[in-house]
């Protein structure tokens, strides 16, 4: 009790499920095929804390992202903004997008590049009320705040003026500019250059140690996650596989996608270890009944083609969904199939 | 090939290295890969090329450069990199960014942005020399001869002799 009042969780989701609807070309209309983008996802943002979401791209993590920023809306399940749900089908509304905001991938996209920094960030301020006297000196304090200085010498830049890094910082000031409780930032450092990239990371690092902002923090450099992030999510095929407290995910992977990944991250310190990665399967091939990584897994067992794996605990605030971590999987399954089957009945009858 | 894994998933980069090394071992062709992902250079390359601004800073095989860099640009580029164990410690990577390619800065082109620049590197700049009798280079102030200045010890590390025992011993395997 006395932890969840010294951290607040500020955003919430409950079960966040996204599924998109495609035509399949060449095939007859009524041919369409669904797309699990994002499926249950749970996860809180608490105040003052980095949460980090690793995912390969197709993984839903953007999706995910999104769904938080409300700009996509889930197709089932529920979001909940300091302690209050909110309603499915209400609108976005100026006050939920004064509290998440989201920073995007590529800084050059998403500030436009025929106006200058003063109006980038004046019109979100004009937008939520600030008053236009204050505009200057609050656009100014938006730039010193994400370490751009002196102001002056921003505020009159075009973006194309600006690096990629320097530019990323004005994204991340015109998000803060609104007061926000919570941050998301979808790949913020992905298309930086190297050398400033640990830059915006400590940025991020410092908004959330000295101003109690929630930031999720979504990648594909599971190494930076490492760096940053308080707690460690792992998305494969739109489904949570793996998520765990502090480094433990990196150090003591328990779900084997999560331990694919890290052995395919380049190792200076030993080049010859060799990630094992199964070729005989198609990389892309994710299965529609069962744990969506099973076509690609070394350890699959007849368990994983039949039935979705529930999340297992594996250590102290660390969970993996997969069956390795079943004390009895056979007997699990039998319950799901017996469920399923009882199913199959149901909607026959 | 430029950057050809840089937007891919790690997953499938090194599906895409194993096939490249693959495909090298059987066909035996020559091989130049840019990138600015220097982890991925140290497991693939054997000799790396760092440039700077539109110039080479440093050369020396890819051992070399990642467990002894010369250049206060490998060493901030290798400390830009997270790492994958031990402790977590706040790094700095390399203060201010990449310079404008037309109003490039007088003398050394780093030196804006080097922890170790002096008077003479923003006057002179230094031209791509041989370290010693190695097959190595480097375009630094601090590893000249004429140089009165201490080499800082982290640009003056040794290979450690364990990998380097190590790597003919691959050879023959």
């Amino acid at each position: 009790m006395t932890e969840a009042m010294r951290t607040p969780v500020q955003l919430s989701a409950r079960s966040l499920t996204r599924h998109f609807t495609t035509r399949i070309p060449g095939r007859f209309l009524h041919a369409k095929r669904t797309v699990r983008a994002v499926e249950d996802v749970s996860l809180d943002l608490i105040e003052g804390r980095v949460t980090a979401v690793v995912g390969e791209s197709g993984s839903g993590k953007s999706v995910l992202a999104r769904m938080l920023a409300r700009t996509i809306s889930p197709t089932s399940g529920e979001l909940i903004l300091q302690g209050l749900p909110i309603a499915k089908h209400a609108k976005r509304t100026l006050d939920y997008a004064s509290r998440v905001q989201l920073v995007l991938q590529d800084p050059y996209a998403s500030n436009n590049p025929v106006h200058r920094i003063r109006h980038s960030l004046a019109r979100p301020l004009l937008i939520h009320g600030a008053h236009k006297n204050d505009v200057e000196n609050l656009s100014k304090a938006a730039l010193a705040r994400v370490s751009l200085e002196p102001p002056e010498r921003f505020l009159d830049r075009y973006p194309h003026e600006l690096s990629g890094g320097q530019l990323q910082r004005v994204s991340i000031a015109r998000a803060l500019c609104v007061k926000p409780n919570v941050l998301l930032a979808d790949e913020p450092i992905s298309m930086l250059d190297v050398s400033v990239r640990l830059g915006v990371l400590n940025l991020l690092r410092g908004l959330c140690d000295d101003e109690h902002l929630a930031v999720l923090y979504i990648t594909h450099d599971i190494a930076s996650a490492r760096y940053l992030a308080d707690e460690t999510i792992v998305m494969y095929a739109g489904q949570v596989v793996e998520r765990s407290r502090g480094t433990a995910l990196v150090d003591e992977p328990a779900h084997p996608y999560t331990q694919l990944l890290i052995a395919s991250v380049p190792n200076p310190t030993d080049p010859t270890s060799q990630a094992p990665v199964r070729s005989e399967h198609s990389s892309f091939e994710i299965a529609e009944q069962g744990c969506p990584f099973a076509p690609r897994c070394s350890f699959a067992m007849d368990v994983c083609r039949q039935s979705d794996p529930p999340d297992f605990k594996v250590g102290e605030g660390h969970s993996s969904r997969c069956w390795l971590y079943a004390s009895e999987p056979e007997a699990v399954v039998e319950v799901a199939l017996t469920e399923r089957r009882r199913e199959g009945e149901a909607t026959k009858t | 090939m430029d950057e050809p894994t840089t937007a891919l998933d790690v997953v499938t980069q090194r599906e895409i290295i194993n096939e490249l090394l693959d495909l090298r071992s059987h066909l035996g062709f020559a091989m130049i890969f840019i990138t600015h992902d220097l982890s991925l250079l140290v497991e693939l390359a054997d000799e790396i090329v760092v440039m700077y601004a539109g110039q080479i800073v440093e050369r020396a095989g890819a051992i070399e450069l990642f467990e002894a860099p010369r250049h206060p640009y490998t060493l901030g580029l290798l400390n830009s990199f997270p790492p994958m164990h031990g402790e977590r410690r706040e790094l700095e990577g390399i203060p201010g960014s990449p310079p404008d390619l037309s109003d490039l800065p007088a003398g050394c082109n780093f030196h804006t942005r080097c922890p170790y620049a002096m008077e003479r590197c923003s006057r002179e700049e230094p031209a791509l020399v041989a370290l010693g009798d190695s097959e190595r280079s480097v375009a630094c102030w601090l590893h000249a001869a004429d140089s009165s200045e201490r080499v800082p010890i982290e640009l003056s590390r040794q290979v450690r002799t364990a990998s380097a025992s190590a790597a003919p011993g691959g050879d023959e395997s």
